[in-house]
């Protein structure tokens, strides 16, 4: 029996330039927070202009993803990085509409978009 | 095959009643008038994390033929699950064997579904600068009909209801 988080998680950074696409796909709740967490660390490690975590492909949301997306923000501003956020339109774009946080991150209805305007 | 399913339906109900007499009226009240003949969860949750995902499965199928529209079947996901964690991560912080008590029934009296999360814990008062934390509770009161939270020396109770669609506070419709 596998107990691992890549079981419900999976999350693949990929560069496209300049830029840094976090695509996350899966459940992430109070045991893969971490995952994700490590996942968005490392896509600001190379210090891209832009860094978008495409969300549309999340099947659950809870306060420890909206926790990890609030503290990227932070961090992305003190290093100058456009953080950019495309919930699409499932749980994860309901969990961000329910805290307001919808308001306080740059959301876009694509990755395309997300890159082109960010 | 008949005869055991229902010995076996009539054991459980007893022990879910043994349990409901223990917890706060209100919360009593609420479990105690679950329909019988709705599907009903009464699970002993081993708190650990990983137990998290397959609760939401679980009560992602139990929510479904009530009626509800995919907005609110999220948002009771998402109450449920920010109840659960709580009662893992905050209740339990000390414990490392703790077991999450978890109820969901529909009560035809109430025409509500009600979910009990309740554990044997003990509460951590909030910290007063919460930072980036602090944001399950209020989900759980934005997105409930009902929320009531009890916390006593014994651990934490939560009762969390959703009126069934068409039942709204204003009264029956028509
Ligand atoms: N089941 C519980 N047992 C003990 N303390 C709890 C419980 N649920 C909530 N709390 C307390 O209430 C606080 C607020 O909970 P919440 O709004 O979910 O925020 P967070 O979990 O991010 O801290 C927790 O930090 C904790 O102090
Ligand atoms: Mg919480």
């Amino acid at each position: 029996m596998s107990t691992g988080t890549q079981t419900i998680l999976s999350c693949r950074v990929e560069q496209h330039g300049d830029a840094t696409v976090v695509r996350v796909a899966g459940e992430i709740d109070r045991w893969t927070e971490d995952d994700f967490a490590q996942a968005v660390d490392e896509s600001m490690r190379g210090r891209p202009t832009r860094l978008t975590v495409d969300l549309r492909d999340v099947t659950f949301m809870g306060t420890s993803g909206l926790r990890v997306l609030v503290e990227a923000q932070h961090e992305t501003q003190r290093m100058r990085i456009v953080l950019g956020v495309v919930p699409g339109r499932g749980v994860a774009r309901r969990s961000l509409e329910i805290t307001g946080l919808d308001q306080m991150l740059r959301v876009f209805p694509t990755v395309a978009e997300a890159l082109a305007r960010a | 095959m008949l005869d055991d399913t229902e010995a076996e339906v009539s054991r459980s109900t007893a022990a879910l009643h043994a349990w409901a007499e223990q917890l706060p009226e209100p919360v009593c009240e609420a479990v105690m008038s679950a329909d019988a003949a709705s599907p009903v969860l009464f699970r002993a949750v081993p708190a650990v994390r990983h137990e998290l995902s397959p609760l939401r499965a679980a009560v992602t199928e139990w929510a479904q033929g009530f009626g509800f529209d995919r907005d609110t079947l999220a948002d009771l996901v998402l109450a449920v699950d920010e109840a659960v964690t709580n009662a893992i991560e905050h209740g339990y912080r000390n414990q490392p064997a703790g077991i999450v008590r978890f109820f969901a029934g529909h009560s035809p009296v109430e025409k509500a579904v009600n979910v009990v999360v309740a554990d044997s814990g003990s509460w951590r008062p909030p910290p007063s600068e919460p930072g980036v934390r602090g944001r399950g509770l209020s989900i759980i009161r934005a997105v409930t009909d009902r929320f009531d939270l009890h916390h006593g020396e014994h651990g934490t109770v939560a009762l969390l209801s959703w009126k069934l669609p068409g039942e709204g506070a204003g009264g029956p419709a028509g």
